[in-house]
């Protein structure tokens, strides 16, 4: 190689066969739908007013809107889980009621908090008087500062209301870290037109409504399936949910894999293991989680609903996995519609269609969800091609008896053609059944 | 319907007017944020964000005939301000076919020129690619990047240069 332009041949020969997708001109026009035209900058008169008027809003709208109805929030009772009304109707919330109002007159009311060892919880309304709340991206950005520490909005729902004037929506982050940290800042940034607007309602923290932890239990104990571990740390109980904490490899056992060459759980992923709380017996709801890499190797955190009172028997069952699975197994395809199935590693893997176009090779197959085929090649004439992408990825719910499953169909592209095709699948992801049950000791 | 009557139209907020201007150079942006993204959602995501900003600052382009260099450099931009939020975000959803990790050092293995690559400085890079990916001409990058001419030429001469010791053997200069 003695030319520079040879030596970049390759990247530029890529970028010239780039073709711009068709749906390049709706992507435009849709990013751009709902902007609007800034109007020009407000007099500065007109501005000193409108000063004047957002000090004056903000002053008048401090005070105890809700000290009135007594101790329970009132208008939560469509997006409140079962276990939050029950906490409610005891009048386990602490009343706040404070606002803050936007430039643009929308008002923000901080209406209480629920706070126990897992989270603390946020129950506030965002009011419209023009009645068009549902139009735009309006939801407001929260944060809350104390003295020792910032805490992040984990997750919130909420319900914009039928006259489309306020969305109260309940709000959950993670509980301060110290008992005595009381005194805490609401930050709320809200985006229009560009510009940002960011105000604060300070609140103090009733450590008397506290409600604290039910159950707090070190688990440290392992699910030892094909060749992957999975650790269950510890589990807390508190009256608003639970939660257990794992890590699926730990440090040791990362670098271990990383040395023996083995990448097996190199794309864990959070929705890939399928982890369930069993309380009496019963199935405890599920309420989201997490997961994260750090130091201390892949952690992860599952949330459930709160646990029953009157607590026998706790069980922690896996149900599934999913991971990656080596495979080496070559099959012939040929043009048209009418390949046979691939059954590799007990997973069907349909091939619907295999066809050329404009010079290139693509197949059409398709799958249960969950089932990627992580290394594949395809063999042109006996030359090793790799993929070059994946397009019109679809998903059908397939309902039998009673289950039902989601089909993953979608379309391998591979550059060039040829006669002899060979699909080349060494590596596969595919999700495991296993229905392995911890018991957590309650005494 | 001229460029100049299209540029007055976007200017007052006609947004058809606007996505009209980029679609006719459709190819040039497509590629030029597929250079820098290397994907294609990526590459459509980036021109999302960039004709947000077209129509948010329009009416600020004082000169005309500068729309498709500026436009580009608020490209650039996008594209850099994406590719620093994905060094934080890894996405964990969906795994793609094709991901195992092996696969992609393979696919950059292809390129004989990647593993050089990273000799480079993330500005030498740059200029390497619009100059011999896009074929841009040195005013054209120094204009998309906003930055001066000289600085372009200098970061392509030490770039091929360091790209020379790097892969070591014969060369014809060509500067």
């Amino acid at each position: 190689m003695n030319n520079f332009e040879d030596l970049f041949e390759e990247g530029k020969a890529d970028v010239e066969r780039l073709s711009v997708p068709a749906e390049l001109e709706t992507r435009l026009r849709s990013a751009l739908a709902d902007r609007r035209v800034q109007r020009r900058p407000l007099q500065r008169w007109k501005l000193s007013i409108a000063v004047v008027l957002v000090v004056f809003s903000l002053s008048a709208y401090n005070y105890d809107a809700l000290a009135y109805y007594g101790k329970q929030l009132l208008g939560y009772d469509q997006i409140m889980n079962g276990t939050l009304k029950q906490l409610n109707e005891l009048g386990k919330g602490q009343l706040i009621g404070k606002s803050y109002t936007f430039k643009n007159g929308f008002t923000l009311t901080l209406d209480g908090v629920m706070l126990d060892s897992n989270q603390l919880l946020l129950f506030s309304t965002l009011k419209d008087p023009a009645g068009k709340i549902d139009q735009g991206d309006m939801i407001p950005m929260m944060s809350i500062k104390g003295l020792f520490g910032e805490y992040k909005e984990n997750n919130g729902t909420g319900q914009i209301s039928a006259d489309k004037t306020e969305i109260k929506s309940v709000t959950s982050f993670d509980p301060p870290k110290f008992f005595f940290e009381k005194n805490l800042t609401l930050t709320v940034t809200m985006m229009a037109k560009g510009t940002m607007d960011k105000g604060s309602i300070s609140f103090t923290l009733n450590r008397n409504t506290a409600m604290g932890y039910t159950l707090k239990k070190d688990i440290n104990q392992t699910f030892d399936v094909d060749a992957s571990k999975i650790h269950i740390n510890s589990l807390l109980a508190s009256p608003t949910k639970t939660v257990i904490d794992g890590s699926v490899m730990n440090i040791l056992e990362l670098a271990e894999a990383k040395l023996s060459g083995e990448e097996r759980l190199g794309y864990f992923s959070p929705g890939s293991v399928d982890l369930r709380l069993y309380a009496n017996g019963k199935e405890v709801a599920k309420q989201g989680g997490g997961m994260s890499t750090n130091l201390q190797g892949i952690i992860f955190n599952e949330d459930y609903d709160a646990l029953p009172t009157d607590l026998q028997k706790l069980e922690i069952k896996l149900v599934s996995l999913g991971a990656d699975h080596q495979v080496n197994k070559s099959f012939n395809l040929k043009t048209g519609s009418d390949n046979a199935a691939l059954n590799i590693l007990g997973q069907t893997i349909e091939i619907k269609k295999v066809f050329t176009s404009g010079g290139d090779t693509y197949i059409t197959l398709s799958s249960e969800d969950g089932v990627v085929l992580t290394k594949v090649y395809l063999l042109i004439d006996g030359k090793q091609v790799s993929l070059n992408d994946t397009q019109n990825d679809s998903y059908d719910k397939i309902v039998e008896g009673k289950s039902g499953k989601v089909i993953h169909t979608r379309t391998l592209h591979f550059q060039g053609t040829g006669q002899n095709l060979e699909f080349d699948v060494q590596r596969m992801t595919y999700v495991k059944i296993y229905n392995e049950v911890l018991n957590i000791p309650l005494k | 319907m001229d460029l100049e009557e299209q540029l007055k139209r976007a200017k007052a907020g006609d947004q058809e007017a606007l996505v009209q201007l980029v679609m006719a150079k459709k190819e040039e942006y497509y590629r030029l944020a597929y250079v820098y993204m290397g994907n294609k959602e990526d590459a459509l995501d980036a021109m999302e964000d960039m004709i947000v900003l077209l129509f948010e600052n329009i009416r600020r382009l004082k000169n005309e005939t500068s729309f498709y260099s500026w436009s580009k450099t608020i490209l650039v931009n996008c594209c850099h301000k994406m590719l620093r939020k994905q060094k934080k975000v890894i996405a964990m959803e969906k795994v793609p076919e094709g991901s195992y990790h092996d696969v992609f050092s393979e696919k950059e293995e292809r390129i004989a020129l990647k593993e050089h690559w990273a000799k480079l400085s993330e500005g030498q890079r740059e200029v390497l690619k619009l100059r011999f990916y896009l074929d841009l001409d040195y005013e054209s990058i120094a204009q998309i990047l906003d930055i001066p001419l000289g600085t372009v030429k200098s970061r392509i001469h030490t770039g091929l240069r360091r790209l020379q010791q790097s892969i070591g053997g014969e060369w014809v200069e060509q500067l």
